[in-house]
């Protein structure tokens, strides 16, 4: 098995001995969405849109909220959409986990992208992909509501868990972020996850630029 | 209470129509008289008041104005190109006005406007959207009273099906934005669309914050519908003047089949979601979070529309933006809930999304 590394370690490292955890291109309605792409059911694709939410408690350190987690999502992307990015904005709030993000590629596709780790304790994960084609979209945001859209919600006196479960996890997933680890994970697995620095390079240069 | 006469100048905001039945409903108003210039709007209009004789139709407005020059109010429905005229000359006759959405994308008008209200003797109010939605209006009230603390950033979207198809005025640069404006260097596509339709979420950003946009940056992605002339699609974010982040998406990403019928792909009329996070807690309304979803026959999408359709109370008649117009008449109200200046402030951050997404900069209000 390969040697997994953060997307952060990666910076500047060549070869194909490593995967980077880069979770949002395993998360199963990414791909699914990429599917659609690719068989054009859904027509073009115009516009990305990414939320994606977590408590404070799960904050990571600065460094990685940036260069794991936003890379993560502007990586994803970069892989449905396939193009070469030609701008990117970053509106980050002080001294907090909080970002809006805007960037287009030289296709004419736009990316959107809320990430918030500052939510208070008591919520769940949540992460929400829409993928608007000139003819369809593919998301899993609900058509009412705010929380994630299908799975087991369980809840006591401590507080309320939203679990992912689907027909090849051995375990469910804490939310949507475990479940693309696990995808990714198993990806790794199977030997089918992507190898090597990808566009990891060009992603953090730009995310050093915008910020 | 006094019920007020007024009458309707244009009806080519989608807006009017809706506005025409409501206030059908309302015992505060009376529609006497309606104006409309363009040959098939005139007709939609004539067919939408064929129950309703007394209603006198005309094509002038200016005539309109002159024969009704008795009636207590205007309410200016026309497509925004034509609103500063009809503003002129509705103060020429004293009349209190009602203007719909954007009062004009030109902000020398918009100013021009603020100027003669100031000292105007009569009411001038504006439609911005939202202020009376119950969970908007309930998240308002939260945040405001303190309950999650300093707002630390907010995230509102308005994304709707595309009206175009159905009123082709609402897609025509000139009509919609008052020029043609590309959108970007060389493209097809003018200024016009999404953005200029929704100067609401700019209005419920400041509503609810206090505070002005400071920093504008805008992105406009290929559209989805690439035989419209103006855009479809745009993500705005920023930082208000006490830099706070926002985030606004006012996009048609709503997809709808094309044709003049209102038939939907997607099933949901409307996301307007907000969240507002703070040092002490989190808010999130989504104003199609209602207690019951319905899908059925005889909706204007056959079978696959999710609408708005709340088994709730009557609203009291001031929880509505004419109910509050009225009050505004009566002397219960001093200030309009939405006005000329509010409508401003939003044109204001449009110009400068459609600046962004022009230049690739981001730009600072001034």
């Amino acid at each position: 098995m390969k040697q997994i590394i953060m997307p952060h370690e990666a910076v500047g490292r060549h070869g194909e001995d490593f995967c980077q955890a880069l979770y949002w291109r395993y998360f199963p309605i990414m791909k699914r969405a990429r599917n659609y792409k690719l068989n054009g059911k859904c027509g073009n694709l115009c516009s990305l849109r990414f939320a994606a939410s977590r408590p404070a408690k799960k904050a990571l350190p600065e460094n990685e909220f940036l260069y794991d987690h936003l890379l993560s999502i502007l990586d994803a992307a970069q892989y449905i959409a396939e193009s070469n990015y030609v701008s990117l904005h970053i509106n980050k709030a002080e001294n907090k986990n909080i970002l809006f993000a805007l960037a287009m590629f030289e296709n004419e596709v736009s990316v959107e992208i809320e990430l918030n780790e500052a939510l208070p304790d008591t919520m769940p994960d949540i992460a929400f992909l829409w993928a608007n084609f000139d003819a369809g979209c593919v998301t899993n945001q609900p058509l009412i509501g705010y929380l994630n859209y299908e799975g087991l919600l369980q809840a006591d006196a401590s507080g309320m868990r939203m679990i992912c479960k689907d027909s090849i996890q051995a375990v469910p997933a804490e939310g949507p972020y475990e479940w693309m680890k696990q995808r990714f994970l198993l990806d790794v697995e199977r030997d089918e996850a992507f190898a090597g620095n990808l566009n990891t390079d060009a992603i953090a240069e730009l995310i050093s630029r915008s910020i | 209470m006094r019920r007020y006469k007024i009458i309707v100048a244009g009806c080519g905001c989608p807006h009017a129509p809706l506005f025409l039945a409501r206030m059908r409903d309302m015992r505060r108003w009376e529609v006497v008289a309606a104006s409309e210039s363009d040959d098939k709007l005139f007709e939609t209009m004539k067919n939408s008041t064929a129950d309703l004789p007394d209603i006198k139709l005309y094509r002038d407005h200016k005539e309109m104005f002159k024969r009704h020059s008795d009636v207590d109010a205007v309410l200016i429905g026309s497509d925004n190109f034509y609103h500063f005229q009809m503003f002129l000359d509705a103060v020429q006759y004293k009349f209190n006005i009602f203007m719909m959405k954007v009062i004009s994308m030109n902000e020398d008008e918009c100013r021009e406007m603020i100027r003669i209200k100031n000292s105007y003797d009569r009411h001038v109010a504006c439609e911005l959207e939202l202020h009376f939605r119950p969970q908007l209006h309930e998240a308002r009230r939260r945040i405001v009273s303190g309950e999650i603390g300093d707002i630390e950033a907010i995230y509102l979207t308005n994304v709707s099906l595309c009206p175009i198809d159905r009123y082709p005025n609402w897609g025509d640069p000139v009509l919609s934005y008052g020029s043609r404006v590309p959108l970007k260097p060389n493209s097809k596509f003018c200024r016009g669309g999404a953005i200029t339709d929704h100067p609401h979420p700019y209005d419920l950003i400041r509503w609810i914050t206090g505070r002005d946009f400071a920093t504008v940056s805008a992105v406009s992605a290929r559209n989805q519908m690439q035989d419209l002339a103006v855009e479809d699609h745009a993500a705005i974010t920023g930082k208000m003047d006490n830099g706070v982040p926002f985030f606004v998406n006012p996009s048609y990403t709503n997809l709808v089949e094309r044709g003049p019928d209102l038939r939907f792909i997607w099933p949901k009329v409307l996301e307007c979601n907000l969240k507002v996070t703070g040092t002490k807690g989190y808010i999130s309304a989504d104003f199609f979070n209602h207690a019951c979803t319905t899908c059925g026959h005889g909706f204007a999408s056959p079978d696959r529309a999710l609408v708005e359709d709340v088994p709730s109370a009557r609203e009291e008649i001031d929880d509505s933006l004419m109910g509050a117009f009225a009050a505004l008449l009566d002397g219960r109200r001093t200030t309009p809930e939405t006005g000329l200046e509010e409508s401003y402030q939003a044109v204001r951050v449009m110009n400068a999304a459609y600046d962004s997404i022009y230049s690739g900069k981001e730009i600072v209000l001034k």
